[in-house]
C-alpha cells in the first residue's frame, strides 16, 4: 500500500499512491490510512487524483477510515477521478463527505508545516 | 488450471479463473482489453468494470467464499448498443435463488451508523439491464447487458 502523507498544521494531506482501491487491497488500506492518520488534527484529506477504479469495498473502506476518525476529526476528499466520483453519486455517498475539486482546493489558506 | 486460460473467438471472450482477489484484477484488466478491441467507448468499459468487479467479488467472497479453488467463468461479447456478460460459479447457490434487491444504502445516517458495505448490489441493478440469476445444476450463472444511456 502506498501511501504519502504531508503535514499542513491543522490538516494533514494523505495521498493515495494507488491506481485501485478494491477488493482486493481495501482491508490493507483500510489500516494503512487509519495508522497514518492516528495522531492527526482536525481534518485528514484524502487526496485521490491517482486512483482511477474504487470498488463498493474500497468505498466502504473509506467510510470505515471516516468512521474510525470519530466525531471530532473529518475525512476529505481531494481529486476524485470522473470514474470514482461516479461512484460516489450513485452510492449518494457524495453527500457524506466534504469533496474537494482538487489538493489545491483542499489546502487553499493552510501552510504547508513539513 | 491456468490463470491465462481464455479463449478469443471473434467478438467474444471467455475466461476461467480461480476464485481469489487478486486473480479478479487479472480477469478485469483483460476484459477491458477485449472491450477496447470489440470497439466500446470507453464509458463503456467502465461502467462494465464496475459492475463486473462488483459481480466477481460477490463471487468470491461469497458463493466461493473460503474455496480458492473453486471456478469462475466469463464470458463477454458484443451486444446491440454495448457488450453482454455472463459469468457462472461453481460455488454456493443465491439463498432464496434470488439475486439480492440492492437497495439504495442509507446515507442520512448518523456518523457510526453509515453503512460500509451493501453498495455492490445496488451498483449492478443501476448500471445493467436484462440482469437475470439461474442455479443450473451445481452451478450459478448470471447475465447482463452493459450499454450505451442506462
Amino acid at each position: 500500500m502506498q501511501l504519502e502523507r504531508q503535514d499542513f498544521g491543522e490538516a494533514i494531506m494523505i495521498t493515495v499512491d494507488e491506481a485501485r482501491i478494491d477488493a482486493a487491497i481495501a482491508i490493507q488500506f483500510k489500516d494503512s490510512v487509519r495508522e497514518m492518520a492516528g495522531d492527526a488534527p482536525a481534518r485528514v484529506i484524502l487526496d485521490m487524483t491517482k486512483v482511477e477504479f474504487l470498488d463498493s469495498s474500497g468505498l466502504g473502506a473509506v467510510v470505515a477510515v471516516m468512521k474510525q476518525l470519530g466525531g471530532d476529526r473529518a475525512l476529505e476528499l481531494a481529486g476524485l477521478t470522473p470514474t470514482v466520483e461516479k461512484v460516489f453519486q450513485l452510492t449518494r455517498m457524495d453527500s457524506v463527505f466534504a469533496i474537494h475539486k482538487d489538493t489545491s482546493a483542499a489546502v487553499s489558506g493552510l501552510a504547508h508545516a513539513s | 488450471m491456468r490463470p491465462d486460460a481464455s479463449q478469443d473467438i471473434g467478438n467474444r471472450l471467455i475466461q476461467r479463473f480461480h476464485a481469489d482477489p487478486m486473480q479478479v484484477r487479472e480477469m478485469l484488466r483483460q476484459t477491458r482489453q477485449a472491450w477496447a478491441e470489440f470497439g466500446c467507448s470507453s464509458d463503456l468499459h467502465a461502467t462494465g468494470e464496475q459492475v463486473l468487479a462488483e459481480v466477481l467479488n460477490n463471487v468470491v467472497e461469497h458463493a466461493q467464499a473460503g474455496r480458492p479453488e473453486g471456478i469462475v467463468e466469463l464470458e463477454t461479447g458484443t451486444a446491440p448498443g454495448g457488450f453482454y456478460c455472463q459469468v457462472r460459479d461453481d460455488g454456493a447457490a443465491m439463498p432464496g435463488l434470488q439475486l439480492p434487491a440492492g437497495r439504495p444504502a442509507q446515507v442520512d445516517a448518523d456518523l457510526q451508523d453509515l453503512p460500509e458495505g451493501g453498495f455492490g448490489w445496488y451498483l449492478i441493478r443501476t448500471l445493467t439491464r436484462d440482469l437475470t440469476y439461474s442455479r443450473e445444476g451445481s452451478w450459478n450463472r448470471m447475465r447482463f447487458h452493459i450499454v450505451d444511456k442506462v
